[in-house]
């Protein structure tokens, strides 16, 4: 049952979600919001049953697909799950359907236009993540561009123009040189072995010389590096998570984000693990200038959205961390922690589109004795703060502990050989945890205790369609903060595969299925 | 070792009843023949409010004004809205070609006629 026609049904299903929606007559908004529901709740039950038939024990790709797409350029059409896409795929189903349920009482203009912009997303960060073959995955990932445009620029806040804006002109300039480097590389393969292939499988452990891999690591990684975000590349993110709807947020904070750090792993990494290993350095220096600066403005924000947007800039400083220490824990604690943070940043988010909703406004200062006003919504609130920080039985935990384990284990010997400084931003990463403790304690607690504020009253406390997605997600921050083997089994085999590629540059060819 | 911990476990309880254990009486008196002493005890050694100054206050305006003030806002948005503002400019300026008059269009085609001639003329 579960096999390449089923994660190709995963894939599309959003497609053909899109075509019935645009098939309803006007005006029937609440048919658009329950068929886009049905759509996600089904790619969701798919997508599980995809997982759990995920063979942990099988190294290479799973489900494969790879028919010719373009042969005369050696391009296929070809999609496949592997140990590090699983989790992000199963990420983005599980957020599919709690994205379209926040938006129920959110959106009320244009309401066809945007649930087909959010199934349209999730096609476009479904195929990113399945892509095997890379001018599949640029296609997607520029793909990804058009409807967040639109969601933020239609459905957004005052400054909204500006902010999409800002977000499309920064991702596409990366992406533009990351197209640069793909053709290069593609073509200095060709001349070199006569393969003519886009296939990330004929492209890993590049032959070419040291020199130019660095350049083309530059080029890729800067797309990424403006997608993780990574300090200093990361202002885009500020403007485009306070304009945006909660839905773009959820999104953007839950999904979006994650291929910054999903493009380093399966492509930036492997594809030139010379250049990887000599930037590393570099990469720790600012993977840790991101957990630190991150948390650091975090602390002085007034805006309740953005310090969320700052403190996602520090939790993917973790997962840099983890990915270039190239230590087996590290790599897996970084993949925990991409998960863990959709799940806890997109709860916080739509946490913060529900209190929008009753007060309209994002301003600390308004808010006040939440506790006593909206217990339920309290609850949840201190649940997914704790999340974030990282207290031990949440995901949260598990991630940024495993990501600094790495670390560590990886600066330890080069300390005990006199080289100090993957050490020194080992420890100085640690103080990220401390101030990540700071700034959404603070917010907490201005926000939910103390003198109760003068907001509009009477407030109502979580309605059942809230309280069910916030639910779901607590659920899942504490499964996977609980039984973190579970999905890691499922990643094991894979991150193997990236370190060895990486540390030893060997080329990955013929293994495929 | 562990005599001495729980040495000052009893120590704090005995002194616990000796100051309360008749009422707030004798705690009151003692307060106020030592009130230097009582202000350090009850304001917990001043601890929190050290923290405070030396590492709360710092970070909040290092945060503030250097990596948000200046990182941030005038670095890295200032060199981008700053980069955006020049390409409108240089638009702006660049646009002045099209001045819609034809005359000028065909004076520009003939000249480029002309040395298109004179180059393949020199290049043989």
């Amino acid at each position: 049952m579960a096999d390449a026609t089923l994660l190709n049904l995963v894939l599309w299903l959003p497609v053909i979600g899109i075509a019935v929606i645009a098939a309803t007559p006007r005006g029937a908004d609440s048919w658009v919001r329950s068929l886009s529901l049905a759509v996600m709740l089904l790619q969701l039950a798919l997508t599980a049953i995809l997982y759990v038939h995920f063979d942990p024990a099988r190294a290479g790709l799973q489900f494969v697909t790879s028919r010719p797409w373009i042969a005369a350029w050696g391009i296929d059409y070809r999609i496949g799950l592997d140990g590090i896409n699983v989790l992000l795929v199963a990420l983005t189903a599980f957020l599919g359907p709690l994205v379209v349920a926040g938006a129920f009482s959110a959106i009320q203009k244009d309401v066809k236009l945007f649930y087909a912009m959010v199934l349209f997303i999730q096609f476009a960060m479904l195929g990113t993540f399945l892509a095997q073959d890379l001018f599949l995955f640029y296609v997607f990932w520029e793909a990804m561009l058009i409807p967040m445009f639109l969601i933020i620029g239609i459905w957004g806040g005052e400054r909204r123009i500006y902010a999409t804006l800002k977000f499309v002109l920064y991702t596409a300039f990366g992406s533009i040189l990351m197209l640069a480097a793909v053709i290069y590389l593609v073509y200095s393969l060709n001349a070199t072995t006569g393969i003519k292939s886009f296939a990330f499988a004929d492209l890993y452990g590049s032959h070419l010389p040291l020199h130019t891999q660095m350049w083309l690591l530059a080029a890729f990684g800067l797309s990424f590096a403006i997608k993780v975000p990574m300090v200093p590349l990361h202002t885009w993110l500020p403007d485009a998570h306070v304009e945006a709807p909660t839905t773009g947020s959820v999104i953007l904070a839950g999904v979006l984000l994650k291929m910054g750090t999903y493009g380093f792993m399966k492509l930036g990494f492997p594809l030139f693990p010379e250049a990887t290993r000599a930037f590393t350095p570099a990469l720790m220096t600012l993977a840790v200038i991101s957990i630190v600066y991150g948390a650091c403005l975090a602390l002085v924000q007034t805006d309740i959205k953005k310090i969320i947007a700052y403190s996602s800039i520090s939790h993917l400083g973790y997962v840099m961390l983890g990915l270039v220490s190239l230590d087996l824990v590290g790599i897996q604690g970084a993949l925990l922690q991409m998960v863990s943070h959709g799940l806890v940043a997109g709860g916080l988010f739509l946490m913060i589109g529900m209190i929008y909703e009753r007060c309209h406004t994002r301003d600390i200062a308004a808010y006040g004795g939440l506790a006593k006003l909206l217990p339920v919504y309290s609850v949840f609130f201190s649940i997914l703060t704790l999340a974030s920080i990282g207290l031990p039985t949440t995901s949260g935990f598990a991630g940024e502990f495993m990501a600094l384990l790495g670390a560590f284990n990886a600066a330890w010997p080069q300390h005990v050989a006199g080289y100090d400084l993957p050490l020194v931003l080992a420890v100085i990463a640690v103080s990220g945890v401390v101030l990540g403790a700071l700034y959404m304690l603070w917010l907490a607690q201005r926000m939910l205790f103390g003198p109760v504020k003068a907001l509009h009253q009477p407030l109502r406390d979580l309605d059942a369609r809230e309280r069910a997605i916030l639910i779901a997600i607590v659920a899942a921050i504490f499964a996977i903060g609980l039984y973190p083997q579970e999905p890691l089994r499922k990643t094991e085999l894979a991150a193997r595969e990236y370190q060895q590629i990486v540390m030893s540059g060997r080329g990955h060819h013929g293994s495929l299925p | 070792m562990r005599r001495h911990i729980v040495g000052f476990d009893i120590a704090g309880l005995a002194g616990a009843m000796f100051v309360y254990g008749k009422g707030l009486a004798r705690g009151e008196a003692l307060a106020a023949r030592f009130p230097r002493l009582h202000r350090l005890l009850s304001g917990k050694y001043f601890v929190d409010e050290l923290y405070e100054s030396l590492l709360g206050r710092p970070l909040h305006w290092v945060s503030e004004r250097i990596f948000l003030g200046v990182g941030d806002r005038f670095l890295i948005d200032g060199s981008l809205n700053g980069m955006a503002s020049l390409a409108q400019r240089a638009a702006g300026r660049l646009s002045r070609v099209e001045t819609g008059s034809l005359q000028f269009y065909v004076l520009l085609a003939v000249a480029g006629v002309v040395g298109c001639l004179a180059w393949m003329w020199r290049n043989g």
